[in-house]
């Protein structure tokens, strides 16, 4: 028999210890002291005193201007997801059912790049893509589709065109895994039954298939609400959106008791999304071989 | 009139050719099994009158039609899976009645015969339940009932009862039987199971490597087969290498390579110096110990038990005999006595029950 | 399934939209090569100007340093920090087993803005605002739960039964870890520390709210930079990085494939 230098039972906690003491440190600190910040008052000038206010919540969301950025960021959040959606779930279903896993592979790859590009990158090329002079606008002038450039950039409909592009993999890689759980006979069995490919799409697939959307289309959604870079230099200064506003408080305005608030409201909405989305992917359990 | 017919059907995925030339016949009522080993390409020709592929050359006409060019929800066919492929988000009833209401049978009517078919398969009581909720074997009932209630011209099985343990698949094989002879409906049957298939079916089809190698009625399979691959996969066979040494009137002499002399059966003329082989089921072979008197006509070798096996109803010996040839005897339990290791025994049979095969050209050793 | 008419239109649709993925990381490269000292497209001329601009720029290639540095130090402490919890997640059944999973895996979910202003607040008070270290603890709770969710993926995916076979043959704990787990985990490991080095070299809302006049790393720079000017100098950079990246996701790739995910 070995000899025992550490009981067995604290092993699990010696290898604890680091991320414990790195997370109470430089997580969970950060977030209460933005907690505690939320209810200290602010005079204008940048000062803050120490209380246990609601003003700041209050004057967030009962401020009409405020619920305009708010009600922005939702909007945006939406259409973001429809975008995802109707681009995703195609491309899903066939990464899904290919039979070669070359073609797999390959998708996959390529859905994984623009995660793992940096924001700058990304939102540069958009720069150039959506500009007056750039070559969509060049493309959509050539085949006489509209009459003069559109103006996408510094406009929330560049802001969405290029957040769909980089969570677009996101709802792909959520619905994706739940599409291949589905067993292939099951659109076999149907089709010997008499029901033709968009029957047994809407019979058979689509149901099935919802606990991924909603997963995917959930996750979307928080990742655009949270979204601060593409936003910001896609859409200038017209998109007022909550994480831009946030910024504005902190290091333009200096309102830090304000920033604070509008960020635990943020990160509220965050978490509870965050939540439901687990529980719906708990609804994959009704899916797949009999 | 034939209600499935199958024309020179050829299938390939890539370089491989999976069925080759594929002819057959299927009158009403009939029962055909396709048998054969994995990859014998069994199931893509299920899968080809099903319309789930399509062949490469060839037709597949169901009940006078060419059904060649149809997609599957066009053809009139029902199929149950191995896995079954039940609906897991509709209840047995809604599971049941999908092909009628894709044929936009009317509710009162859809519920009736959804209702019948649930009495064929002594399912009524679960109708409100989830596939999930069911047993193996309820399962592969709802299946069945789906696949007849939207009464097909031809009904297709894809090794439906390999997922069932063994006395359940029993059962089914009688029941699948019986459900299928009041139906009357042409039905193809896919097993790798020998077993099954000279049980359930009419007629059995024998496939290796993409090609028909016999069809016949089940006795025809066994007693009488057509080639050396039909002979070692259907049940187990002795087969001794040698050629034929002399030729006495009507019969011959075997000389085995081994060395021992065998009276050949009788049959047709073979010319002294053909190579060949005989070949002897082990349920032909008598087991004789010292005391017994071997019976007269019968070819005889002397050897060692080596291997005993019992298996409750049947007893299998492994003989090694003089000669060095292995044999394997068959000899049914009820006779109560268990020969052990090691005992010395002759091996015997009539020798008409033997059969000899001449080696054709390019067949080499059996 | 070969009945259905529309293939082609599906083919389009798809070939469409993974061109709407590479569109923004495509596009940067001719735009480097321009030989025109402003931002159009299409671009002019046949240029490495851009490149050696960038190269001669001051506080880019002081934040390039800095982010290359950053981002090693950070692989290196992240990956350790990191396959040490997944170990004990994955392998020891504790007491709020899931609870601390949940929260390990947490900072990925919080939005960046919100990580920021509560670590610039933080980090102010105890005076680690706009220093290297400040940044490497930031980008450290960041890049954790990336390498532990790589890592667990890999332990799960490994039978326990193999350490218990080699065991049965006479391995001590340690020498199973050594010979046995350790080489069967290591490309969990190594994809792990690579997604350590790019999310940290690419982190970028964090940063804005640790980083300064004086200290600043690349993604920073470059975002102050697209919004004061546009010349090609980005595009340059942004090809660099994209090099970088593909370079890191090959690297993944061959070490762990993506059918994990």
């Amino acid at each position: 028999m070995t000899r025992r230098v550490v009981p067995p039972s604290a092993v699990p906690w010696l290898l604890l210890a680091p991320i414990l003491a790195l997370l109470a440190l430089f997580f969970v600190s950060p977030v209460a002291i933005l907690a505690r910040f939320s209810f200290y008052l602010a005079r204008p000038g940048g000062q803050m005193i120490p209380a246990w206010v609601l003003q700041n919540y209050t004057r967030f969301l009962t401020d009409s201007f405020h619920l305009g950025v708010l009600w922005n960021t939702i909007v945006l959040g939406l259409w973001v997801t429809a975008v995802c959606l109707i681009l995703g779930y195609p491309l899903a279903y066939s990464l899904a059912r290919t039979r070669s896993t070359r073609r797999r592979s390959l998708g996959l790859t390529i859905l994984l790049i623009p995660l793992m590009t940096s924001v700058v990158v990304r939102s540069y090329g958009w720069l150039i893509l959506l500009a007056s002079s750039g070559p969509i606008n060049r493309l959509l002038l050539a085949l006489g589709l509209v009459d003069h450039p559109l103006q996408l950039l510094f406009k929330p409909q560049g802001v969405v065109v290029a957040l769909a592009e980089v969570l677009l993999p996101f709802m792909v890689l959520s619905i994706m895994p739940v599409l291949q759980g589905i067993d292939p006979h099951l659109e076999e069995a149907s089709q010997s039954l008499g029901a033709g490919p968009i029957q047994t799409f809407r019979q058979v697939v689509l149901p099935l298939s919802l606990p991924g959307v909603a997963a995917g289309s959930i996750l979307v959604f928080v990742l655009t609400i949270s979204a601060f870079a593409t936003p910001r230099l896609v859409g200038g200064a017209t998109t007022h959106v909550m994480s831009i506003f946030i910024y504005d408080q902190a290091l333009g305005v200096f309102n830090w008791p304000f920033g604070s608030a509008v960020s635990m409201l943020l990160l509220l909405v965050v978490l509870g999304l965050t939540w439901l989305q687990g529980r719906a992917l708990e609804g994959r359990g009704i899916g797949g071989a009999g | 009139m034939s209600q499935l017919i199958l024309k020179g059907v050829r299938k390939s995925f890539g370089k491989t050719v999976a069925v080759h030339d594929f002819d057959l016949e299927v009158a009403q009522g009939e029962f055909v099994a396709l048998l054969g080993p994995s990859g014998c390409g069994k199931t893509t020709t299920l899968r080809v009158v099903a319309g789930f592929e399509r062949p490469d050359a060839g037709e597949v006409r169901i009940r006078g039609e060419s059904a060649t060019d149809k997609p599957p929800y066009r053809r009139d066919i029902g199929i149950v899976f191995q896995s079954y492929a039940l609906f897991p988000h509709m209840t047995v009833l809604d599971n049941v009645a999908y092909g009628l209401r894709m044929r936009k049978v009317p509710r009162g009517e859809c519920r009736e015969r959804v209702r019948t078919a649930l009495q064929l398969v002594h399912l009524e009581r679960l109708d409100d339940r989830y596939p999930r909720q069911l047993s193996g074997g309820q399962q592969q009932r709802v299946a069945v009932a789906r696949a007849v209630v939207i009464r097909p011209s031809v009904l297709l099985f894809d090794e439906p009862l390999s997922n069932l343990d063994a006395r359940l698949r029993q059962e089914m094989r009688r029941e699948l039987r019986q459900l299928q002879r009041s139906l009357r409906i042409a039905t193809i049957f896919v097993t790798h199971d020998q077993e099954e298939a000279l049980s359930m079916a009419d007629r059995v089809v024998v496939m290796n490597a993409g090609r028909i190698e016999q069809v016949g009625t089940p006795e025809e399979i066994y007693a009488r087969p057509a080639s050396p691959f039909v002979l070692a996969f259907i049940g187990e066979c002795n087969i001794l290498p040698g050629t034929i040494s002399a030729v006495e009137g009507e019969r011959g002499v075997f000389a085995a390579a081994s060395g021992a002399k065998l009276r050949l059966p009788p049959g047709p003329a073979v010319r002294p110096g053909t190579p060949g082989t005989l070949a002897i089921r082990p349920e032909d072979l008598l087991l004789l110990t010292a005391e017994q008197v071997t019976p007269p006509g019968c070819n005889e070798l002397t050897g060692t038990v080596t291997t005993v096996t019992y298996l409750g109803s049947v007893c299998h010996y492994q003989i090694r005999a003089e000669s060095g040839d292995s044999l394997l005897v068959y000899e049914q339990g009820g006779r109560g006595r268990r020969v052990a290791e090691g005992i010395s025994v002759r091996v015997a049979w009539r020798a008409e029950l033997a059969t000899f095969r001449p080696e054709a050209a390019g067949e080499g050793g059996a | 399934m070969r009945w259905r008419p529309g293939a082609i239109f599906n083919a389009a649709f798809q070939g469409l939209t993974y061109l709407y993925l590479l569109a923004p990381i495509l596009i940067v490269i001719p735009v480097s090569f321009s030989s025109a000292t402003y931002l159009v497209f299409p671009p002019r001329g046949f240029s490495l100007r851009w490149y050696a601009n960038f190269f001669s720029l001051q506080e880019l290639t002081d934040a390039l340093i800095l982010s290359a540095r950053l981002a090693a130090s950070v692989a290196l402490a992240s990956t350790t920090i990191g396959t040490m919890a997944a170990f004990a997640l994955v392998r020891h059944r504790m007491v709020g087993r899931e609870l601390l999973r949940t929260l390990f895996l947490s900072p990925m979910v919080m939005p960046g803005v919100v990580l920021g202003i509560g670590m610039l607040i933080f980090f102010s008070r105890i005076r680690l605002i706009h220093t290297f270290w400040g940044l490497f603890f930031a980008h450290l709770v960041v890049t954790l739960p990336y390498v532990i969710r790589t890592v667990s993926a890999t332990l799960q995916g490994f039978p326990r039964a193999v350490e218990e076979a080699a065991a049965s043959l006479g391995g001590t704990p340690l020498t199973v870890f050594w010979t046995v787990t350790l080489p069967i985990v290591k490309p969990g490991v190594m994809a792990g520390a690579i997604f350590a080095f790019i999310i940290s070299f690419d982190e970028l809302v964090i940063s804005i709210f640790l980083t300064g006049p004086l200290l600043s790393t690349l993604p920073v720079q470059i975002y102050n930079y697209i919004e004061f000017t546009s010349d090609p100098t980005l595009a340059a950079i942004s090809v660099i990085l994209i090099l970088l990246t593909v370079a890191a996701v090959s690297l993944v790739e061959r070490f762990v494939g993506f059918t994990h995910f």
